[in-house]
């Protein structure tokens, strides 16, 4: 028998010349292939932060109503009655206070702070995804997952992990509001960081949350005099239905989210469905590739019959052969493929959109059922074309 | 070598149905250089074949030194013929992608008698013995047809098989390489071998101690 290190230098040898229009040849379909890995890989880290998006983010589901009047209020309240995507309506939206952090290595910009009662649900099962725990005592706090600490929410780099602090003890502070505005006086105050919970996607503000009664107490030492409405707020089923609500409210509301999830998932089904395409065509490209490759050997298959090499033999060395060059394509598809989810990540970066960390995460399960799907029709189709050794005479040398 | 009624058909049953070989039996001798000669289409290549064990006969027995090779497997026939076996085609088929040495070297790798260190020492003993010390790392197309063929032969003689076989091994030199080669083939039957040789080329006469003539299959003593 071969060994594996003589058919691995033959192959290489044979492979000589052809190499690189065989290389260039594989890499192109190759990378066609790959790219159908790019949609499931997006797929899956886009319908991640989806889910994300639906289950824990509340506030992309919201459409507020600023300081109706009365007759507003009444159909505000008739829609909401009557509209089934509806899931609630606060008449009073939930007071919230802006505050700082101050023993962070940076200082966060915009957190608010609210009672965990001021989430009217954070899923439909209304749990609340957190890390560490949840509020037990009227001394502590739990805050949004990232804090980020410049104007502009957007930029991942501007921003820290708030995890990273749960057990230590905060220290916040709270400007003091009077009758005339807020005032230079201010309320400080300690609470332990027993969690975090995740609101990566809701740029809009971070939170903190503290128990309700504390709430209460710290309030009116806070705001000695507040005579703004907050105006209401309706809390919808599902981010699609913010566009009907609007348009029914219109005039009277605002949607609070920013995010284009209808966008994204057009995008995804185009690129799904083209992907497909490509990957039928290229999987028959390939298959047609690999026959006609297998068959310019035919007169090498002869030539090693002739010489004593079995069937096992020869096929040992076309699938070195196929193999060295399809893993030398592989390594040329991985540099693309790296290097165009790298444009996807700074495209996102630029559409604003980096809140969404991993935006093309390589799916692992899909390379591997990719590469094995591809042995496996490179083994196939070298079993079932050199299957012919067995009838191959001189003549076969003969022939031109 | 001993064939006994070697008949072989193409297409059988079937309206293009051709008897290449019809019921030849005949017996080669070692150290003998025996010729075949015949017309196009008298069946050369198909009796070469068989010789070769690249292909079955539709009737016969084929034994050779008390084996009787139709009886093996598949991979066993393979190797039988990389021990015993050397083939020399009138194309020479070299692989244009090796040089004139790992050509040679070919066969060796799949013959586990022969040790790795051996291998190229081997060859290039032989390269030298057949004069084509200073070509040994030349790509066959930078080598003259005379020269691919001497490279060829060595390559069929690098297992030490007892059998060479050759189609038509001087078809494609002129008349002086010709001579050069068949010297060499003649040569080398001294060597306790089996040489058979297939040409429609007189010169051969001269060197063969055995000449045969293939009729439209039937292979007899002379022509007819
Ligand atoms: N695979 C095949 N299928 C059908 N008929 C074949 C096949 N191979 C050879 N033949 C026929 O068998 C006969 C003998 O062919 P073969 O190739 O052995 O002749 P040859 O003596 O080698 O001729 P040449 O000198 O031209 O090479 C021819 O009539 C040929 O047409
Ligand atoms: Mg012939």
């Amino acid at each position: 028998m071969i060994s594996n290190k003589d058919a691995f230098i033959l192959a290489k040898k044979n492979n000589k010349k052809k190499r690189i229009r065989h290389i260039i040849l594989t890499s192109v379909i190759t990378i066609m292939l790959f790219m159908i890995i790019l949609p499931f890989s997006y797929h899956k880290s886009s319908s991640n932060e989806l889910e994300n998006l639906l289950k824990h983010e509340y506030q992309t589901r919201v459409v507020s109503i600023l300081q109706p009047n009365e007759e507003q209020l009444e159909r505000v309240k008739k829609f909401a009655k009557e509209t089934d995507y509806v899931v609630k309506f606060l008449e009073e939206d939930v007071p919230l206070y802006e505050m700082n952090i101050l023993n962070l290595p940076k200082l966060p910009t915009n957190v608010l702070i609210t009672t965990k009662s001021a989430i009217p649900y954070n899923s439909p099962e209304g749990k609340i995804i957190i890390d560490g725990r949840s509020i037990k005592n009227e001394d502590e706090i739990i805050c949004s997952k990232r804090m980020f600490f410049e104007q502009n929410m957007s930029d991942i780099n501007d921003s820290f992990e708030m995890k990273d602090y749960i057990g230590t003890t905060l220290k916040v502070r709270f400007r003091k509001h009077k009758a005339e505005g807020f005032v230079n006086d201010f309320v400080e105050r300690e609470y332990k960081l027993v969690g975090t919970f995740n609101s990566e996607i809701t740029r809009s503000s971070q939170t903190c949350y503290i128990k309700e009664s504390e709430f209460d107490r710290q309030i009116p030492e806070i705001i000695e005099s507040w005579d703004k409405s907050w105006g209401s707020g309706l809390y919808l089923k599902s981010y699609f239905d913010i566009e009907k609500a609007s348009e029914a409210l219109a005039g009277i509301s605002r949607a609070t989210s920013s995010h284009d999830l209808e966008f994204d998932k057009k995008l995804l089904a185009i690129i799904t469905i083209e992907a497909g395409i490509i990957m039928f065509i290229n999987v028959i490209i390939f298959i047609i590739y690999l026959k006609n490759y297998i068959k310019d050997n035919y007169k090498t298959m002869t030539l090693y019959k002739a010489l004593g090499f079995t069937k096992k033999e020869t096929q040992k060395v076309i699938l070195f052969q196929i193999l060295q060059s399809f893993i030398l394509a592989l390594a040329i598809v991985l540099v693309v493929t790296f290097i165009g989810a790298v444009i996807l990540r700074i495209y996102y970066y630029y559409t604003a959109k980096a809140y969404i960390t991993n935006v093309v995460k390589i799916d692992l399960v899909a390379i591997t059922i990719f590469l094995a799907l591809l042995l496996t029709i490179i083994l196939y189709l070298i079993k079932r074309h050199t299957k012919i050794i067995d009838k191959f005479t001189v003549k076969e040398l003969i022939k031109e | 070598m001993i064939l006994k009624n070697i008949t072989k058909i193409y297409n059988q049953g079937k309206s293009n149905e051709v008897q290449a070989l019809k019921d030849i039996s005949v017996n080669f001798q070692k150290g003998k250089f025996t010729a075949i000669m015949g017309r196009s289409g008298s069946g050369k290549t198909t009796l070469i074949n068989v010789l070769g064990l690249m292909d079955k006969p539709t009737q016969g027995t084929y034994k050779i030194e008390e084996t009787d090779v139709f009886n093996l497997s598949e991979t066993e026939q393979g190797l039988f013929r990389n021990g015993h076996i050397g083939f020399v085609f009138q194309s020479y088929y070299l692989e244009n992608k090796l040089t004139a040495l790992e050509n040679v070297m070919l066969p060796t790798l799949i013959n586990d008698d022969i040790k790795k260190e051996e291998r190229s020492k081997k060859a290039i003993i032989l390269l030298d013995k057949l004069g084509l010390k200073g070509r040994m790392n030349h790509y066959p197309n930078e080598l003259s047809g005379g020269e691919c063929q001497r490279v060829a032969i060595a390559r069929a003689l690098i297992n030490d098989p007892e059998i060479i076989i050759a189609d038509e091994p001087t078809g494609n030199l002129d008349s002086k390489t010709e001579i050069e080669i068949f010297e060499m083939l003649k040569s080398i039957s001294k060597e306790d071998r089996y040489v058979i040789i297939v040409s429609h080329n007189e010169t051969i006469k001269k060197y063969a101690d055995k000449v045969l003539y293939l009729n439209d299959g039937v292979l007899s003593d002379d022509i007819k």
